[in-house]
């Protein structure tokens, strides 16, 4: 049987890597885990993460995942520091940490408070003949050693004129007192800050001499365990990390007041979702307007146009991050959403470098052939201010022919620019809107929109209406 | 986690029961600064109220200790004098502690060395401060008995930790340390963490050591043996670095643990000083009631949402105009209904009822005596308010958006058993559309549990809320009566 993983399955393919760089994701979230993250799944694997990123939400499962991550991790940090050991003391530690870890690594793995298709995998590998029988042996040698390792652990000295060492008599020091008198006065006992310094070769020594039998038997008890045989889990930690930092991120989020929801995953070709964020400009100001995002197989292209800084960029890059998410199986940060399983999600964005090979606008047609050239169908291209260095009639024409490009592929997309003229053509388009001073209201919605009641509509837009409300269920503690 | 110790709550604090906008609102901002003129106490008591206690336990829990500090009325300046005084050893404490671990930073190591000493001492001399300012208390509450639960409360935590021979004992390692010094003090013990390294390092008495330098003499096997698995070894010399990192990292741990036991309490007792300042400013407010001249009463608390007032007064007025010239109120609101609309012309007195009603909910439920011959009210877990104002000059909304947004951030704080004060909304559209859409809030509300207020001069209302919604209606001279009833169910 093969090693499960907390991925369920990886994504279809690696992400381009402009798309990181082109949506700021590197901000937003930490890099270590975007490799994961942008490589889009396959329906049945955002499923999966899906339901495991829900079972995090009970507070239990949550921190049975942590715990689990930060196990991973310490298992992970401790085999680093037994190869670097090089003193006979710490390296017999060591040893016997690295088999209480994995113990405490397999235990948890085993044992998540809530089942889900991704943790019954997990369980039934680790739970196996082979796992259960390597399992007992460890427990049975590391609760053999646990006696000799803590007798050889504590220790009186002695600095005074000659140094001196000897076996800890149980006498309490003086923070033991003051623990006790505190404990009579109804303060809980806490345990002192650990320090960390490291043993030197006299001490260690000295202490090898003092427990000399004691750590001959603790050694022959870790023996038989090699240190590449306790690391076989450590592979999760990172698996484990993209799912506990998307759901901070997403908490973080929800603790704004933004509301956040997992799409229902689409058999059919689309792209919607209700009262969409920018998680980029949420981390820079507190107020962002959300947008509508409405895509599908009779509208798969639009045309977003609008005053400068009128929010189309952030429009943009709101549809974009957001289907990143759902393709990872994380939630996305809108009300609603339903979200066809794209193979690719691409973006075209200005860049900055020097054009030393050939110009701007040639560099920018080069990116475009290249999107479009790898001919992956359920594609979802991003372009944004693309062809802006030629001139009008240049740049509209173009901005049309990938239009036109996009819908003979049959790809999804959505291009931002600044050509007016293209929304004259006939292909759906959007608008930033402003009011009537010109204000800049961050609304985008569709061009020639029909109009309906005033207050029913804001009512409704704030989910106040009468049909909302009924929906919303009452009031919970 | 420690115990806290409450004087103004009997549970656990209910965070936000009232927000600061509701303050305004209902201009108690206004009515604090007529009785009472210290900022501090008048902070203390604003904050006070907006975390009032949502149960007829907790209300009855302050009322008793408000009327014991009327009968003692000394006794609360000086037991604030001495929370003052032990808020004012934590800022030390804290402040020292600070700028000895700023001096360390900027120092080598012999600062290190010496810094570690400093800290020792100054936590030992503080908690040795603190646990006499305690038995200083426990004087001063002996001589006293209360009738309320929270003052007997604690008088017994004091006198539990004052009379404790722990207490005593912790006194006398105080004492020995408070002028600490490094002679004399190099035993350890030491503990390896599961890593292998020194995890903990704590001073030890000398006495504890049983050093034996002399070369070891033939002896028999037996006693060999038992000496082999006993005996200490002579370590070689660990360098003057290891020395100090034990020395400094054995004083800092002991230090700290003073300092544990010392937070501990201040924890325990540093906010019944803020407490207490509502007291006072409760107790210049009571003698501001008596000075006016008009009758008031403790209300009667009890659980059922209702709200019943004979003669009551608005506050405001009261303090701003003499008493004869404020009519008083006489109203009940049906536990069952929970949900009343004033109707009423613009300056009938709409909003002084609004104001009357929601001040002597907050200042019965902060357990506090109010301005009417009798009045019974029902606690609420959340007020809430919302007043119809100017258009705000924020992009991308008009005014009756406005409203509604507010409105939404008003439902994101909702929990069953909220009282909603409603003062002209949806207003700013046409009256037909604004009706029908409050109207939907409304009924809302009362399927949640939640109560609610409205005045309102929007006669649409009455086409679309529910029967059993109470209706009135202002009437000449400021007084309040039934309205005609067209419900639609």
């Amino acid at each position: 049987m093969n090693k499960p993983s907390f991925l369920y399955a990886a994504g279809k393919q690696r992400a381009d890597t402009a798309l990181v760089e082109d949506l700021h994701l590197g901000d937003i979230l930490p890099k270590k885990i975007l490799p994961i993250l942008t490589r889009p799944c396959d329906k049945q694997t955002i499923l999966y993460r899906q339901n495991f990123f829900r079972a995090m939400e009970a507070d239990a499962f949550y921190s049975h995942t942590v715990k689990l991550l930060n196990a991973l991790r310490a298992l992970a940090s401790e085999r680093y520091h037994w190869s670097e050991a090089e003193l006979h003391i710490p390296r017999s530690l060591l040893h016997l940490n690295l088999l209480r870890l994995y113990l405490d690594v397999v235990r948890l793995l085993c044992a998540f408070p809530q089942e889900n298709e991704i943790t019954a995998a997990i369980t039934t590998y680790w739970g196996d003949d082979a796992h259960r029988t390597l399992y007992a042996k460890i427990e049975q040698a590391a609760c053999a050693a646990e006696p000799l390792a803590k007798r050889i652990s504590t220790f009186d000295v002695s600095l005074m004129d000659r140094a001196w060492m000897q076996p800890d008599d149980g006498g309490r020091s003086y923070g033991e007192m003051l623990a006790a008198y505190a404990t009579g006065l109804g303060m809980p006992s806490a345990p002192g800050k650990e320090q960390g310094v490291c043993l030197n070769l006299s001490m260690s020594s000295a202490l090898s001499v003092m427990y000399r039998e004691e750590l001959a038997a603790l050694d022959a008890r870790l023996a038989p365990f090699a240190s590449e045989m306790l690391c076989e889990p450590i592979g999760y930690a990172e698996e484990l990390d993209f799912y506990v930092q998307m759901h901070k991120f997403m908490r973080a989020i929800e603790q704004k007041g933004i509301h956040t929801c997992f799409p229902a995953v689409s058999d059919h070709r689309q792209y919607r979702a209700e009262q969409v964020y920018d998680p980029y400009l949420l981390q820079k100001q507190a107020e962002v307007v959300p947008n509508d995002i409405a895509f599908d197989e009779g509208e798969p292209f639009f045309f977003l146009i609008g005053a400068n800084s009128g929010g189309k960029t952030t429009y943009l890059r709101g549809a974009a991050l957001n289907l990143v998410f759902a393709l990872g199986g994380c939630k996305m940060l809108a009300a609603r959403a339903s979200v066809y399983c794209f193979d690719r999600i691409c973006t075209h964005f200005p860049k900055d470098e020097r054009f030393e090979q050939m110009g701007r606008l040639e560099e920018e047609k080069r990116r475009f052939d290249e999107i479009v050239c790898a001919g992956v169908r359920d594609s979802f291209v991003f372009l944004n201010e693309a062809y802006s260095g030629a001139n009008d009639t240049v740049g509209a024409a173009l901005a049309l022919k990938t239009a036109e490009t996009l819908r003979d592929k049959q790809m999804f997309g959505l291009f931002v620019t600044h050509f007016q003229e293209v929304c004259r053509k006939g292909i759906p388009t959007l608008q930033a809107m402003v009011d009537g001073e010109n204000n800049r209201l961050y609304k985008v919605q569709r061009l020639h929109s029909g109009a309906s009641s005033y207050v029913e509509d804001i009512l409704k837009k704030y989910d106040l209406d009468a049909d909302s409300l009924r929906a919303r269920g009452n009031v919970h503690d | 986690m420690t115990e806290r110790l409450s004087l103004l709550h009997k549970e656990e604090i209910s965070v936000g029961t009232v927000g600061e906008e509701t303050l305004y609102r209902l201009s108690l901002d206004k009515i604090l600064a007529y009785f009472c003129r210290d900022v501090r106490d008048s902070a203390a008591f604003a904050e006070t109220i907006c975390h009032l206690p949502c149960t007829v336990d907790g209300v009855l829990y302050r009322r008793t200790i408000l009327q014991d500090f009327l009968e003692h009325s000394a006794l609360l300046q000086t037991l604030y004098e001495y929370f003052e005084k032990l808020s004012r050893y934590h800022e030390e404490y804290e402040r020292e502690r600070r700028e000895i671990y700023r001096t360390q930073r900027a120092g080598g190591q012999g600062q290190s060395f010496a810094g570690a000493g400093s800290l020792l001492s100054m936590s030992a001399l503080t908690l040795k401060r603190l646990l006499l300012l305690l038995g200083a208390l426990d004087d001063l509450l002996g001589c006293c008995s209360f009738s309320s639960e929270g003052l007997r409360n604690l008088q017994a935590d004091i006198r539990r930790i004052a009379g404790s021979e722990d207490t005593n004992a912790l006194l006398a390692l105080c004492t020995k340390f408070e002028r600490y010094t490094t002679v004399g003090q190099l035993d350890f013990r030491l503990v390896l963490t599961a890593s292998g390294r020194i995890g903990a390092c704590d001073l030890i008495p000398h006495n504890a050591i049983h050093a034996d330098f002399l070369p070891k003499k033939k002896k028999s096997f037996f006693k060999k043996q038992e000496e082999k698995r006993n005996a200490g070894v002579v370590l070689d010399p660990v360098g003057v670095k290891l020395q100090e990192e034990m020395y400094v990292s054995s004083v800092v741990r002991l230090a700290a643990r003073f300092g544990e036991i010392a937070r501990f309490l201040f924890d325990k007792y540093k906010h019944l000083g803020r407490e207490l300042l509502f007291y006072k400013a409760a107790l210049q407010y009571c003698y501001r009631l008596q000075n006016l001249g008009v009758t008031t009463c403790f209300p009667m608390v009890a659980a059922g949402g209702g709200f019943s007032c004979e003669s009551a007064y608005d506050l405001l007025l009261l303090l701003t105009t003499s008493p004869a010239a404020v009519v008083p109120y006489s109203v009940t609101i049906d536990g069952d209904a929970g949900s009343t609309i004033l109707f009423g012309d613009n300056s009938s007195g709409k909003t002084t009822f609004l104001r009357t009603v929601g001040v002597l909910q907050i200042l019965a439920q902060a357990g506090l005596p109010v301005p009417a011959e009798q009045m019974t009210f029902s606690p609420c877990s959340l007020l809430l308010s919302y007043y119809a104002e100017a258009e705000k000059a924020e992009q991308g909304a008009g005014r009756f958006e406005q409203e509604v947004r507010e409105f939404r951030a008003m439902f994101d704080l909702l929990v069953p058993g909220a009282l909603v004060l409603l003062n002209e909304p949806f207003q700013s559209t046409s009256y037909d559309e604004g009706a029908k859409g409050l109207s939907d809030i409304l009924e809302y509300f009362s399927a949640s549990g939640i109560r609610w207020i409205l005045v309102s001069h929007m006669h649409q209302l009455k086409k679309h809320v529910r029967r059993d919604v109470q209706l009135l209606q202002t009437a000449a001279g400021y007084k309040i009566r039934k309205a005609a009833c067209e419900a639609k169910k």
